[in-house]
């Protein structure tokens, strides 16, 4: 099960599993439009874009490195509602 | 020493900026903006020197980048391990850096129009003068987030960290990009 943690003023997402948390991450990125920003943190990061090319602790390098960005977009997204 | 900025007319970018990355962002901006799917991924080969951020908060310069690319400015200047870390130190800049620079962020992202612009500050006693190319955009979802290209004309020396948090500046030379095409923006 995966939830939306605040902590220290900022949002994580946590769950159980890698799977689980980078499930909900992509489907974040994917509501949000964020794809162009996070492929900007895989470029840098691995040298390529392919999500389907990362391995878990790629993963949780990549959910790590995007946490300001998640973070923003859904205090974005609260707003708008 | 305070921070001052100057906001040029966009077009300026094309007369006179000669920065050819500077165009081609814009350019790629121009084209993205006629998408309605509003597709940013040409962005992507020039992120190593891109910054993407969110609306600024005057008091936190900086606490608004949410991507510092590792051949931008900043990283060139501030190092990767400041680079990443969320919080950022503020304590690095001009107490006016953060309003002064903030200015143009804020309104690109209000107006969604881009924004070229000259900021000269300093940090510790070494001057820090560059120009910026501020991109507004919009996703799908209807966020807004700023891409910020920079282009340094004089920059201090690498800073490093001692435990007290103050800047410390190497002495290694620092190259910058070009000259300053706007010379009375210098005055």
């Amino acid at each position: 099960m995966v939830e939306y943690l605040e902590y220290a003023g900022s949002i994580f997402v946590v769950g159980e599993t890698i799977d689980e948390r980078f499930a909900e991450f992509s489907n974040l990125v994917k509501e949000f439009g964020l794809s162009t920003f996070v492929s900007f943190v895989m470029f840098k990061r691995f040298g390529h874009t392919e999500l389907d090319q990362l391995d878990d602790a790629d993963k949780e390098t990549l959910i790590e490195e995007c946490q300001p960005l998640v973070h923003e977009a859904l205090i974005q997204g609260r707003n708008m509602q | 020493m305070t921070t001052t900025s100057e906001v040029f007319p966009i077009s300026d970018l094309e007369k006179s900026c000669p920065n050819r990355k500077a165009k081609e962002l814009f350019r790629l901006w121009r084209r993205a903006g006629r998408d309605p799917e509003a597709n940013y991924d040409a962005f992507i080969p020039y992120s190593p020197e891109l910054l993407l951020m969110c609306k600024p908060t005057k008091d936190k310069p900086m606490s608004n980048l949410l991507f510092c690319g590792r051949d931008s400015m900043a990283t060139r200047i501030f190092g990767e391990d400041w680079a990443r870390t969320s919080g950022k130190n503020p304590n690095v800049f001009a107490p006016d850096y953060g309003e002064v620079v903030g200015r143009s962020q804020a309104f690109s992202l209000e107006t969604l129009e881009p924004v070229y612009d000259f900021v000269s500050s300093h940090v510790g006693q070494e001057p820090m003068v560059y120009e910026r190319l501020l991109l507004p955009v919009k996703t799908v979802a209807g966020l807004t987030f700023l891409v910020c290209y920079s282009m340094p004309l004089e920059l201090p020396d690498r800073v490093s960290f001692g435990s007290s948090d103050e800047p410390q500046c190497d002495e290694s030379p620092q190259k910058t990009y070009c000259s300053n095409p706007h010379p009375a923006a210098d005055a």
